[in-house]
């Protein structure tokens, strides 16, 4: 999709959506043409939160934050508490690895 | 950092440069290769020796020792996407995470075959035979993060946000770039030069790194070394 295409997509709002009552709170369900704009597919992963009144999406890849802690070569990166998550199950199907590798 | 999905060679990869010290990703072709099988009990193992392409994986305070690699290193086997079993989609980085025993390497040789660094095949060797003049390719510094985050989804079964992956091993690679362009420059013991004390710094040039003044480290750095 061209560029300004996209753009022009990001900058008019959506007609409006509706909160509805779910127990399962794992799901996001957007319009098809705002998902395609911002390059997220089925399974894009991304955590929620309030800014005001507002509500803020944030793809889960695009997320960061950590420190420093130690010297020279034990000198670590701490990534900050809820960044690193499970991968998860592994959908590939997997062929073991025999010694004729 | 921005990177369209999915990422080219040029992306990835960065062309070999002799100047450049060893670096984790970095692919070397012609690497002898040892297997030890074990044979029925009470016959000697079944060792075959044979060379293959492979990707280091030793982070750089474990390959070098003040300047000075150290006489084993830890490498991969690359192998064809095929072969490892990794199919088309592993790029498809917005979908749930597959193929977890291995790392995509795209376009590595600029052709549409599809290659792999199969974590599996995690081995020993020795440094001597890691030659500067067979290095195929080292990686940029996106491709780094995306080796490392591929790692460490291997051996714990977490993931690391790109992000974080970046932040951490920008220093690295700011160490690594200006280690190049000293060598580049005729300069000899970067890793001492950047340890010992600049009274005109009042520190030692290292500390620039971490306090993210890269262009004031980059001009001393000039300055100590012989114009190429």
């Amino acid at each position: 999709m061209p560029e300004s295409q996209a753009a022009a997509i990001l900058e008019r709002p959506t007609s409006s959506v509706r909160v509805t009552k779910n127990g399962n709170a794992k799901t996001l369900t957007v319009p098809s043409r705002l998902a395609e704009s911002v390059g997220a597919e089925v399974g894009t992963e991304y955590t929620v939160r309030a800014e005001g009144r507002r509500i803020v999406y944030e793809p889960l890849d695009m997320q960061g934050g950590g420190h420093f802690e130690g010297e020279g070569p034990d000198r670590i990166y701490v990534v900050a508490a809820g960044h690193a998550v499970p991968v998860g199950r592994d959908e590939t199907p997997l062929k073991p690895i025999d010694w004729d590798f | 950092m921005s990177i369209p999905w999915p990422p080219t060679h040029d992306d990835f990869f960065l062309d070999p440069d002799p100047h450049r010290p060893f670096g984790q990703g970095d692919i070397f072709r012609d690497v002898p290769y040892t297997k030890v099988q074990a044979n029925p009990v009470g016959k000697k193992p079944l060792i075959d020796i044979s060379t293959r392409t492979v990707a280091l994986l030793n982070y750089p305070c474990e390959a070098y020792e003040t300047g000075a690699l150290l006489p084993m290193q830890t490498v991969a086997v690359l192998r064809t996407a095929a072969d490892a079993n990794v199919t088309q989609d592993w790029f498809q980085r917005s979908k749930p995470p597959g193929a977890l025993h291995a790392c995509p390497l795209p376009e590595l040789y600029r052709t549409s075959d599809l290659h792999v660094v199969d974590w599996r095949t995690a081995n020993l060797i020795d440094t001597t035979h890691l030659r500067i003049v067979d290095r195929v390719a080292s990686l940029t510094e996106f491709g780094l993060a995306f080796f490392r985050q591929r790692l460490a989804a291997y051996f714990t079964r977490a993931r690391f946000p790109i992000t974080d992956l970046l932040t951490s091993g920008h220093e690295q690679w700011m160490e690594i770039e200006l280690w190049r362009e000293w060598n580049a420059r005729g300069g000899t013991d970067f890793q001492r030069w950047l340890s010992t004390f600049d009274p005109n710094l009042g520190s030692v040039p290292r500390d620039l790194l971490r306090d993210d003044s890269f262009n004031t480290l980059a001009e001393r750095m000039r300055a100590a070394t012989p114009t190429a």
